[in-house]
């Protein structure tokens, strides 16, 4: 992707999902030829995903305790609350894409004992920072909005700010854990400024 | 800078241009006016770059006051313009004096009206566009009493071209990435039946029902772009537009020519398009 970038610049506009990945040419017809050969030798030159080196980041959450969406993920999956954060906090996940909304990470690792099909009917509203649960992935809603995944908590951190210069920290391929936060430490780090080398680590 | 007070915003209006296209990657929508080309020709006619920002009115048109002296072009079909209650002539520019009232009326063909003003509105620039977005522009619509600067500028108008607007109900389409994965029969129907406009329209999607539940493999999320048409499993045709999410899940069985969704956005519920397969 990068490689793409250097050679076209702001000619073009990638868009990826799970296993595909969209480019589009933004101006005129002239350069086409050469923009199929260039993603052509990209494609080549890709390298598995375990061998680039990525950012890893540490993720707050506050997770809930007492909540409808909790109480429906304990019925559908038979497990106790406690274990269903226990298990959700240890695995490690990996940034598939952005994608739904302005910044909302797909993260893939999820326990396959967490694996829950989406909410029949979406919820009308799912707050901002809300990390959630569906489908066997999990996600982090950057803004409040409709939504049909299970919510297991908050994160304190901006997942989309335009006023950052890099308004998504995260990036597709980047590894990522989450730690429990309390609801004091949760608001402490939303008051601060954000800075997001806190939260990447080695 | 000279500004524009909102005296009414209509039922739902919103600065757009051209959109991001550039930071889809981060899960950013396209965005930018439904009819590009309706915001092209009001641009053309003031004489401003194709880009201008433009007010999309939808529906409902706006009412606004304005401090200093400019000029405005309305594009799309309204009922009528009155300028300080008296009704004017719109189909061409319409010149403004410092403390005029200008009132847009209804939109009674097509869901979308467009207003542009000499040199483009000048609301805040976020990540390259003015078309507005929930979490990304400071509204995401025009609110009662939202004060809009507009440039101070010498009209430089000449003459008018007369507008053309396509509203033949053909719109062309290309086959998706999942087109092939359609039996004949069902591709058959794409593009034979005329399908009506249902109920179920908004800046993000339009959806159109073929009533002909399809077994069709689902697919991993994929991306999408405005003028994807998806296909659900009871059979309806979601064709994404302007604000529609940068991925989606379900299977993408034809894409829009650019122009073809400029041309939907013309259509109301009830009325009848139909798709004419062209080739890459």
């Amino acid at each position: 992707m990068q490689g793409l970038r250097d050679c076209f610049g702001d000619q073009v506009s990638v868009n990826q999902g799970f296993d595909k990945v969209m480019v589009i040419a933004l101006y005129g017809e002239s350069s086409l030829k050469q923009l199929i050969l260039e993603v052509e030798k990209v494609l080549n030159q890709l390298q598995p995903a375990d061998s680039l080196t990525v950012s890893k980041w540490n993720i707050p959450i506050c997770y809930h305790h007492d909540t409808e969406d909790l109480r429906k993920l304990v019925h559908q999956l038979s497990l106790p609350a406690t274990d269903i954060i226990k298990l959700h906090q240890e695995a490690t996940y990996r940034v598939e894409f952005i994608g739904f909304l302005p910044g909302f990470p797909y993260l893939s690792g999820l326990p396959e004992l967490l694996n829950v099909p989406r909410k029949e009917t979406p919820s009308p509203r799912i707050a901002s920072g809300s990390v959630a649960i569906a489908a066997g992935m999990c996600g982090i809603y950057p803004q409040s909005s409709p939504g049909g995944w299970y919510v297991l908590g908050e994160s304190p951190l901006p997942f989309f700010d335009v006023r950052n210069e890099n308004p998504v920290f995260m990036e597709a391929g980047d590894e990522v854990h989450f730690y429990a936060v309390d609801a004091a430490e949760s608001e402490k780090i939303k008051n601060q400024q954000f800075e997001p080398s806190i939260y990447r680590h080695e | 800078m000279s500004s524009a007070t909102v005296i009414h915003p209509g039922f739902y209006s919103s600065i757009q241009d051209f959109g991001r296209k550039t930071y889809r990657d981060l899960g950013v929508p396209h965005g930018g006016a439904m009819d590009q080309e309706a915001m092209r020709l009001a641009n053309e006619a003031l004489e401003n770059t194709p880009d201008a920002a433009v007010i999309e009115m939808i529906m409902q048109g706006v009412t606004l006051h304005f401090s200093d002296p400019t000029t405005v072009m309305v594009l799309g079909n309204v009922d009528k313009v009155a300028l300080n209650t008296e009704p004017i002539d719109f189909t061409k520019p319409i010149d403004i004096e410092a403390g005029d009232q200008l009132k847009i009326g209804r939109v009674i063909k097509g869901h979308f009206a467009y207003l542009a003003i000499l040199g483009g509105w000048q609301t805040e620039v976020v990540l390259g566009s003015r078309s507005m977005f929930k979490g990304i522009t400071s509204s995401a619509r025009l609110n009662k009493g939202e004060v809009l600067e507009y440039r101070k500028e010498d009209s430089k108008i000449h003459d008018c071209p007369s507008v053309f607007i396509d509203i033949s109900r053909t719109l062309n389409v290309f086959r998706g990435p999942e087109f092939n994965a359609l039996s004949e029969a069902f591709k058959a129907l794409l593009f034979h039946t005329e399908f009506k406009l249902s109920s179920s329209w908004n800046r993000m999607a339009y959806v159109l029902k073929t009533d002909q539940p399809v077994a069709i493999q689902q697919i991993s999320t994929s991306p999408v772009l405005p003028g994807t048409v998806q296909l659900t499993p009871v059979g309806d045709l979601i064709v994404l537009m302007r604000d529609a999410q940068t991925t989606g899940g379900y299977p993408r069985i034809l894409q829009l020519s650019e122009e073809a969704v400029n041309q939907l956005t013309r259509k109301q519920v009830g009325e009848r398009i139909q798709f004419k397969l062209l080739e890459f």
